[in-house]
């Protein structure tokens, strides 16, 4: 039995057998017809579902106020905990006060991860197009934030006054490309990771239809890379936030 | 850790594709194509390379000094060199 991978119509009929492991990232109208920048989408339903989650983790989940906290509350509790010693810990007491945003951003990212990983749902973090727009909001933030604080001392982040006079210009120059680098990096990383897992747990399930009498073995596989996924979906979460809070302190202290 | 991997391999090569794209747009305002293109692909990757060893700096104070991580705090303020 020959298997497609990706896309490739299938024409021979009777094996009927194709994996599509990148049909599952296709944006979708709701409603039917073309995909605009307003339509509602599939992004936007899985977005909006992503606040809504969140939300109601903070506010429905917390909302007991007990001492001996409820399930959700003690879990709402351990997010925000967790992300203020992040900040704190990386980026310095100075920055508690962008607490919210970043604990906004982690959230966000957390949820959309998490609720990718629900069969059938769509992951929004996996287009590049959501995790860029996330990155550089940060880092138009964290670049004007630096400005605002230290004026023109800002620059002196690409100006390495440790080296040698004659190196300061063309080391500048690579501090200046590394800088640039980062909403590069910092979106790629989530984007690739999210797509990435779910490609795979679609190829193991495509494989499950071809292997006929040992169907279970992919689907043990499955299970196990799910488990997987569900680790990679808290831990790309945990990574974006902790290398916006490193930018955070670029911008807060940026002498080397 | 996978991650700390996935983390550096991006960072290298964002830093060569920004350096490489930099470049590119230099070359074309400028009307100097094959020069700052290749000045600027080889920097790129000097920073990417730099980016890479700087996070890895980090993971080893963090799992070095992990008892007495406010000394490290003030140490990682020197990084990069």
């Amino acid at each position: 039995m020959r298997m497609r991978i990706k896309g490739t119509t299938d024409v021979a009929g009777e094996s009927g057998f194709a994996i599509k492991p990148m049909d599952q990232f296709e944006v979708k109208a709701l409603f039917g017809g073309d995909v605009s920048w307003y339509t509602p989408t599939n992004v936007t339903l899985w977005m909006a579902l992503t606040v809504l989650a969140a939300s109601a983790l903070m506010i429905y989940g917390a909302r007991g106020r007990a001492l001996v906290p409820s399930r959700g509350q003690s879990a709402a509790e351990m997010a925000y905990g967790f992300v203020y010693k992040m900040v704190e810990d990386v980026a310095g007491k100075d920055a508690v006060r962008f607490f919210p945003y970043v604990f906004t951003l982690f959230m966000f990212v957390l949820f959309a991860n998490l609720l990718g990983l629900i069969p059938f749902a769509f992951t929004t973090t996996s287009h590049i197009a959501v995790t860029a727009v996330l990155a550089f909001t940060v880092f138009f933030s964290v670049t004007v934030l630096g400005f605002i604080l230290h004026g023109t001392k800002f620059l002196g982040l690409f100006w390495v006054s440790s080296a040698p006079l004659a190196l300061r210009p063309i080391l500048a120059v690579i501090e200046l490309i590394s800088y640039f680098a980062r909403p590069v990096s910092h979106s790629i990383r989530l984007a690739g990771a999210m797509m990435a897992g779910h490609a795979v747990v679609k190829v193991f399930a495509g494989f499950a239809g071809a292997l006929g009498i040992f169907f279970f073995a992919p689907i043990l596989a499955v299970t196990a890379f799910y488990a997987l996924e569900l680790l990679v979906a808290v831990i790309q979460a945990y990574v974006f936030t902790i290398l916006t809070c490193v930018y955070l302190k670029d911008a807060l202290h940026p002498s080397h | 850790m996978a991650q700390v991997g996935w983390r550096m391999v991006t960072e290298l090569v964002a830093g060569l594709g920004v350096g490489a794209m930099i470049g590119y747009g230099l070359d074309v305002w400028l009307g100097t194509l094959p020069l700052f293109l290749v000045v600027l692909t080889l920097l790129g990757f000097v920073a990417g390379v730099k980016t890479m060893l700087r996070s890895a700096r980090e993971f080893e104070t963090k799992d070095n000094a992990a008892p007495q991580d406010a000394d490290a705090d003030q140490g990682d303020n020197g990084r990069g060199r």
